[in-house]
């Protein structure tokens, strides 16, 4: 379930990029298609229903187009997750794992689904979510809210803001549970956690 | 009225009564149960219906293909070529909502649900600090999952989630409501059906949906795209259209062999009529007894008393095949045949199974019915319509029947001895059932696809309390149980598991079925949600299998007992960590596991395995794990149970059958007597046979093979009474008996459906061979032709001439002296004939050369004469066509004697037929010779007298035995007497007169010692006959044997 849990919002997160990239929302997508190639420190909260202070870990998340993602934590522990073509794999203090696309279904598809959205193919998604964009005074609001079941399970609504950089994420969950990430783009480009031999 | 009228009126009032009581009855509500369950009576009516079959209103499709887009495409293009009117089936689409019911469901039942990795991991330290260590990561860094710190800190539940199989978790719904799974690097799209009531239960209505789901699977398929559907409702309609297509083609061909065969037997038409009114008083009746006996019956019932009904047609032949001077003995036949059947029923209607105690009713007021119909109604209604019906045609000849029962007799010993010792009894499911390749290899699929095997189970569980007041009544049931079959209760009530696990022990009880029905009363069963019905872990016969299984998603409360111990560590050591990395105040403390309730499960384990408070698990490990303490209180049923239930009550009518069969004997003692054994043993052995014969095909008895053990004990024995007690007469009537019977029971053996399939083997088998016992068992008449002729059957002469095409004539001498010498063992006429065997076997060796010469066609055999002026002037008035007269003996051959004049004419010669009847149809059979013409002397007459004139005057010749007895003086000289009427009809001709005797040299070379003989008076003829003949029987003695020797 962790793996699952970790692959689904990084790839939704990937995915409402991609889809408010085509939506014909024109402050956004430079910025996601930016996001996508960028470097940035980030701020996980979450706000957990029956818990007093939320959840709060940071870390360093690489993109590099046409390779993949890593998601790299760094407080409270340390764990990584390389997202790549075929294959995600895990480190942690209790070791590296790799697992195949072949064997997680969901990941493969999602990539899939995400690599024909940026390629050109706007209907992608189409039937994965509803999306509602519009501006503010402080830049531009995407909000996706997902129509399938197995998105439905994990959270009600994803929300993406930012104004020159994607700055915000926020995760609605079903039982009152609010995750946010906060973004700060480092640099462009650098690919700094691809830097060195990838298992 | 007038004569004709009253007829019809008489042959139609049994009819209309019939109806009208059928109608009457039909007034009230009648329930056919199909369900497999209901075949076993009140033991099946303690599962709840919605469990018998699982999901039986559900139907699957499954769309696989290698890519997603390729399946999801054939999906959408099947979704969109389905019929409108698809019977109004529910296309069952997934919202998601089950699942976050189940994570409700699972939440609230405390700790200790775990997946099998995090078991073996909460076992050491290490492992704990392991989840430990796991659980803070998700925590921290996955935004969303499935449970909450404070519900799961752990991440106990959500490791638990992952493990669970395809079916609660892998499929991932879309927005138009077809489930998506990826498994084995294909793509695999679930279409899913629920069908309402109307349709589930309606077979038109399953198929019309069957087939609109063929013809939108047609409409969708492409290349690379597998279409697999699966679903009760999809084995309904399969099973519905082959029973329809196969029975139906089988009715038809069983009406059309009748009819012909009524043609055949009685050489008109209208008997099809009478065939069809007992027929139809027959079903009317059985099944006006069936609605009266049980308000609601099973289909099998209905079908196997229509398919018996056949045996109406038996008695319809033995009456109106029978001669006016048998006419009481084949009522009284017909009465005890009617019997002797009704006897070997009586235990099946006695059976707590209901199926066949239906059959039996439904089959014995349908015999009832009939009897009364052929013994009643056919005397009255067509007196003076025809007499002579059933005496047309020739009788078979009962002579090849018995050598060929004899073969068959020596086939069944072989049989029995090989089969009987390997005999098993036992009724698995695909006696029940079995489906289509194509749907079993669907469902297989499905099944894997979903996360389980083949292979079903049910639990009912109930709630905890009333445990102790429950159990000491079921101990207290038990030890009655126990009392009755006389074995000793010792041991206390206890409430503790242990205790009764030990009293199952010492006890033993063995058969699974009575254990479950002596567990567990109806009144529980009926209530399993309730307090009442409760069995303890010990109780259950199998703890192994679907219960290690249904933990998957269910765990026992004795595991996640022992798995909470480890939990209770795992808080302990751990605890303190996780709750300062989440910052709480507290952590919550894990909370004891408690037992389930079955009435909040959660729909994603209800959809796929709950119904009515009752469980199925869906899987059966291979490897049966150890025993699983389910403190809950469950009992255990699942479909291979059924088996179980049906594989006894295959061994408990064995005991019936006994029981049957004793009663039968019973009733043969009163009305045959004496001969009760010989009547009754041919149909015992017939069904020995048929244990046998399923014993060597590697199959074992099953109920519906003893089912028609019963019937096949009473038609046995209808056989054996009809040929036993008119000596033989009434063979015609019983041949079409049995052909009808094999006709429309043995082809139920071609049916795809199992229990039809068994039930006709089984009569198929046994049938014929009961009959050709009974035939060959029956004693012989003295009108009927006796089966053999001096030891010669028409089976011995063909097989004897099949070893002379094959290995030539000195093999065929060879097996005729063999012959001889066996004749002259073991007859006392011949060994009194001959002191020796070298007259016998130089008989037979002759008799051997006569059919060669019969049947080879000129150019044999090697005749030469005599050497004396006699026959050189037989040779020249034959060759001469002056017409001779050949007065010869009865030693010799008439095809010898022809070959001597090697021309074209024709000898003409009276034979004896009646008493030569079998050598005489061999004989019929293959002469080629066409200048011997025989002709029977029983024929012989004024017609004859003149027709012989003609021939002699053509220039033929005639051929007559003027010897008819023979006694042997004192000085061991024959002297032979003459017949009068043969010296008398051979001097009147006026033709030349000679003696021809024919002997045999060696091989097939003959000499013929020819004499003429004076015609001027009658009695010199007579004497130079006399003297002729007893000049050769002195000189070859070999030569003569005294067939006609009537001292």
């Amino acid at each position: 379930m962790k793996r699952r849990g970790r692959r689904f919002p990084i790839g939704v997160v990937t995915a409402c990029c991609a889809l408010g990239l085509q939506a014909g929302v024109p402050r956004c997508a430079g910025v996601l298609a930016r996001a996508l190639d960028a470097d940035a420190a980030w701020t996980l909260e979450r706000v957990v229903p029956g818990l007093e202070s939320p959840l709060v870990s940071t870390g360093v998340v690489s993109c590099c187009a046409g390779s993949g993602i890593v998601w790299r934590v760094d407080a409270p522990f340390f764990s990584e997750v390389c997202m790549l073509g075929d294959a995600m794999v895990f480190s942690d203090e209790d070791g590296v794992r790799r697992k195949a696309a072949k064997d997680l279904p969901q990941y493969d598809r999602i990539r899939k689904q995400t690599d024909a959205f940026l390629a050109g193919d706007a209907h992608a998604f189409d039937g994965a979510f509803d999306l509602r964009a519009c501006d503010t005074v402080d830049g531009w609001t995407l909000t996706l809210t997902p129509t399938v079941g197995a998105m439905k399970r994990l959270f009600t609504q994803v929300e993406l803001a930012g104004d020159k950089r994607l700055e915000r994420v926020t995760l609605k969950t079903a039982d009152g549970g609010e995750s946010r990430i906060c973004f700060f783009e480092k640099a462009q480009g650098a690919h700094e956690l691809w830097k060195g031999a990838r298992p | 009225m007038t004569g004709r009228g009253r007829m019809w009126a008489r042959a139609l009032a049994p009819l209309a009564l019939s109806a009208l009581v059928a109608g009457l009855l039909l007034s009230r509500p009648v329930h056919v149960q199909t369900s497999l369950y209901d075949l076993v009576g009140d033991m099946a009516s303690t599962v709840p219906a919605s469990v018998r079959n699982r999901s039986n209103d559900r139907a699957s499709v499954v769309v696989s293909a290698k890519s997603e887009n390729a399946a999801l495409s054939a999906a959408d293009a099947f979704v969109a070529a389905l019929p409108a009117d698809l019977g109004a089936a529910v296309r069952h689409k997934d919202d998601g909502a089950a699942f976050a019911e189940m994570r409700t469901f699972y939440a609230s039942h405390g700790s200790g649900v775990v997946s099998s990795a995090d078991a073996e991991r909460l076992k050491t330290p290490e492992g704990r600090a392991k989840i430990a260590r796991a659980a803070i990561r998700r925590h921290f860094s996955v935004p969303v999952t499935l449970f909450t710190p404070v519900q799961d800190p752990f991440g106990l539940l959500a490791g638990f989630a992952a493990s669970l199989p395809t079916s609660v978790m892998g499929w991932s719904p879309r927005k138009d409501g077809v489930l998506v799974a990826e498994r084995d690097g294909e793509t695999h799209v679930l279409v899913s059906f629920t069908l309402p009531p109307s349709v589930s239960g309606d077979m038109d209505a399953l198929e019309r949906f069957a087939s609109g789901l063929r013809a939108a699977r047609n409409a969708a398929a492409r290349e690379g795209v597998r279409f697999a559907a699966s679903g009760v409702p999809l084995h309904a309609a399969e099973t519905a259209s082959r029973c329809r297509r196969e029975i139906g083609w089988l009715g038809v061909f069983s009406m059309l062999f009748i009819a012909c065969l009524g043609l055949w037997a009685f050489r008109t038409w209208k008997v099809v009529v009478w065939f069809a009114l007992s027929l139809a008083n027959a079903a009317l009746a059985g099944f006006a007894a069936l609605v009266l006996f049980a308000p609601s019956f099973h289909l099998i019932a209905l079908v196997f008393g229509t398919t018996v009904l056949g045996l109406v047609i038996d008695y319809s032949f033995h009456w109106l095949l029978r001669s006016e001077a048998d006419e009481r003995a084949t009522r009284r036949n017909l009465l005890v045949s009617c019997a002797t059947t009704e006897v070997s029923l009586v235990p099946l209607a006695c059976a707590s199974l209901p199926a066949l105690a239906q059959s039996a009713v439904f089959l014995g007021a349908g015999l009832v019915a009939a009897l009364a119909t052929v013994l009643w109604l056919y005397p009255r209604a067509w007196r003076g319509m025809w007499c002579e019906a059933g005496r047309r045609g020739r009788r078979p000849r009962p002579t090849c029947a018995r050598g060929l029962a004899w073969g068959v007799f020596g086939i069944v010993c072989v049989a029995l001895v090989a089969g009987l010792p390997h005999a098993r009894f036992e009724t698995p499911l695909a006696a029940l059932y079995r489906p289509p390749a194509e749907l079993a290899a669907a469902e297989a699929q499905f099944a894997r696809l979903s996360g389980s095997d083949a292979g079903h189970g049910f639990l009912v569980t109930t709630c905890a309390a009333g445990v102790a007041e429950t159990l000491d009544d079921m101990l207290a049931r038990e030890a009655r149980a126990l009392k009755r079959r006389g074995r000793r209760f010792s041991g206390e009530a206890s409430q503790s598991s242990q205790g009764v696990a030990s009293l199952r022990r010492r006890h033993q009880v063995r058969q699974r079925t009575d254990a479950v029905a002596s567990l567990v009363t109806p009144a529980e069963r009926r209530d399993p949600l309730g307090d009442a019905a409760l069995v303890t872990p010990a109780e259950r016969r199998d703890p192994l299998g679907d219960v290690a299984c249904l933990s998957r998603f269910l765990p026992p409360l004795a595991e996640r007992t022992a798995n909470w111990e480890n939990v209770n560590l795992l808080y302990a050591e751990q605890g303190e960590k996780l709750r300062s990395a989440l910052k709480l105040a507290a952590l919550p403390a894990p909370e004891a596991p408690r037992a389930w309730d079955a009435k909040t499960l959660p729909r994603a384990i209800a959809e796929n395995f709950l119904a009515d408070g009752a469980l199925v698990a869906s899987n059966v490990p291979a490897d049966a794990g150890a025993d699983m303490d389910m403190s809950d209180g469950v009992v255990f049923w699942r479909p291979a149970d059924l088996s179980c239930v049906l594989t006894a009550w295959g061994r408990q009518s064995v005991g019936l059958f006994l029981a049957a069969a004793a009663a039968m004997f019973a009733l043969l003692l009163v009305f045959v007597r004496g001969r009760a054994v010989r009547v009754f043993a041919p149909a015992v052995v017939s069904f020995l046979v048929v244990v046998a014969a399923l014993t060597v095909r590697g199959e074992p008895v099953n109920l519906f093979h003893m089912l028609a053990g019963f019937l096949l004990l009473g038609m046995g024995v209808d056989y054996a009474v009809f040929l036993h007690e008119s000596r033989g007469r009434a063979v015609k009537s019983a041949l079409c008996a049995l052909l009808t019977s094999m006709v429309g029971f043995g082809a139920l053996a071609f049916v795809s459906f199992p229990v039809v399939a068994a039930f006709g083997f089984a009569l198929g088998v046994g049938l014929p061979v009961a009959f050709l016992l009974a035939w060959a068992s029956a004693p012989r008449d003295a009108d009927t032709a006796p089966a053999t002729e001096h030891g010669a059957s028409p089976l011995g002469l063909e097989l004897a001439w099949l070893a002379y095409r094959v290995f030539g004539k000195r093999a065929l001498n060879a097996l005729a002296a063999a012959i001889g010498l066996c004749i002259w063992m073991f007859s006392a006429g011949a060994r009194k004939a001959s002191r020796g065997p070298g007259k016998a076997m130089r008989f037979a060796r002759s008799l051997a050369d006569k059919f060669v010469v019969m049947c080879e066609g000129p150019g044999q055999p090697c005749v030469e004469t005599d050497g004396s002026d006699d026959a050189a002037a037989f040779v020249a008035d034959v060759q001469a066509k002056k017409g001779v007269f050949v007065l010869s003996s009865h030693c010799g051959t008439v095809e010898v004697l022809a070959a001597l004049g090697a021309c074209d004419v024709t000898f003409h010669a009276w034979m004896a037929f009646a008493q030569t009847a079998v050598f005489n149809a061999f004989y019929a059979r293959h002469a080629k010779r066409r200048r011997v013409r025989v002709h029977p002397i029983e024929t012989f007459g004024m017609a004859s007298a003149f027709e012989a004139g003609d021939w002699l005057d053509a220039g033929d010749c005639a051929v007559m035995a003027a010897d008819f007895e023979s006694a042997t003086a004192a000085d061991g000289s024959p002297r032979i007497a003459v017949s009068e009427g043969a010296v008398r009809f051979a001097r009147a001709l006026g033709h030349p007169v000679y003696f021809v005797a024919c002997v045999r040299t060696r091989g097939s070379q003959y000499r013929a010692i020819v004499r003429k003989l004076p015609t001027e008076t009658r009695a010199g003829l007579a004497d130079a006959y006399r003297a002729a003949l007893e000049a050769v029987v002195r000189e070859h003695p070999e030569e003569w044997f005294r067939w006609m020797d009537r001292g």
